[in-house]
């Protein structure tokens, strides 16, 4: 069921509002994805919102640098990122929601991002979807910087 | 049996080593606001059986409420590997999906700590510690 939700980091400064649906959670094993233990919901720009925190948030990027890791730099919470499969959409931890008990969260979905290549062929195969145009491998910074650029002082 | 493991952050910067017992140690969850936004798994390793290997000064730590926890994570990667507790803050919780070893099928949460409803756990805890031989 979609859903108008809202969430946000531990200590305020990150805020954000979205139309999630908690029937497509899921989770990935990759190396990252499995340290920061985030459940993910991927949304399209239009139904994501940053509410406040555009000047504390801080990006990690590494290797192809397409996923746009942010996380709060007050606080740390990984809140939500530009994923490197689908770098035009925003994926959403479904653990920073407001009002979350994550007993509650149960992935539906799984993306054995561990091997990346045959992670990223399956889904795409699965959904009948053509590659994502990585935009010279920019598009994810492009569309953080798009969400920012929208986002209130 | 004592075994040593390795871990760290994402970026490589921040790195430790433990030396435990996981059938002593028990690997947990917790249901407070802060876990539940981390989704970190617990594993209490004592301030001695923790060694920082790199990284030390990278470490950004988050405090609230009490302040009694020091919630830690590297400033570059803001990934969370271990931090003191607000139930044992002298010593440590590491965060076993840091763990270079991690193995979801054997590294599996043991125990539920209901930091949601926080004083009554820690006193329900308190007197597990307390009728320990």
């Amino acid at each position: 069921m979609i859903e108008t939700r809202e969430g946000g980091c531990h200590c305020g400064r990150v805020r954000f509002r979205a139309r999630v649906d908690l029937d497509r959670l899921s989770e990935c094993n990759c190396s990252i994805c499995t340290k920061k233990g985030i459940l993910h919901l991927v949304v399209d720009p239009a139904d994501f919102e940053l509410v406040k925190g555009k000047k504390v948030l801080s990006v990690y990027t590494f290797e192809t640098g397409v996923a746009q890791h942010t996380f709060c730099s007050h606080c740390g919470m990984n809140v939500f990122y530009i994923p490197r499969s689908q770098p035009h959409r925003i994926s959403v931890n479904a653990r920073c929601l407001d009002g979350i008990d994550a007993a509650d969260l149960k992935p539906k979905r799984f993306f054995g991002g561990r091997d990346w290549e045959a992670a990223q062929a399956k889904r795409l195969a699965e959904e009948h979807l053509p590659p994502p145009d990585t935009t010279g491998g920019r598009a994810g910074a492009l569309t953080l910087q798009a969400i920012l650029d929208r986002a209130p002082e | 049996m004592l075994q040593t493991f390795e871990g760290g952050c994402h970026c490589g910067r921040v790195r430790f080593r433990i030396q435990v017992d996981l059938a002593e140690n028990l690997i947990g969850e917790c249901n407070c606001s802060i876990c539940t936004k981390k989704g970190i798994l617990h594993l209490p390793v004592s301030a001695e059986r923790l060694e920082i290997l790199s990284g030390a000064g990278d470490l950004t730590a988050y405090t609230f409420n009490t302040g009694t926890a020091k919630h830690t994570f590297c400033r570059y990667c803001g990934i969370h590997p271990f931090y003191h507790p607000r139930t044992d803050p002298e010593n440590y919780s590491v965060n076993v999906h840091c763990l270079d070893d991690y193995d979801p099928d054997t590294m599996r949460s043991q125990r539920l700590f209901e930091g949601k409803n926080w004083e009554e756990a820690f006193a329900q805890r308190h007197a597990e510690w307390a009728a320990k031989p």
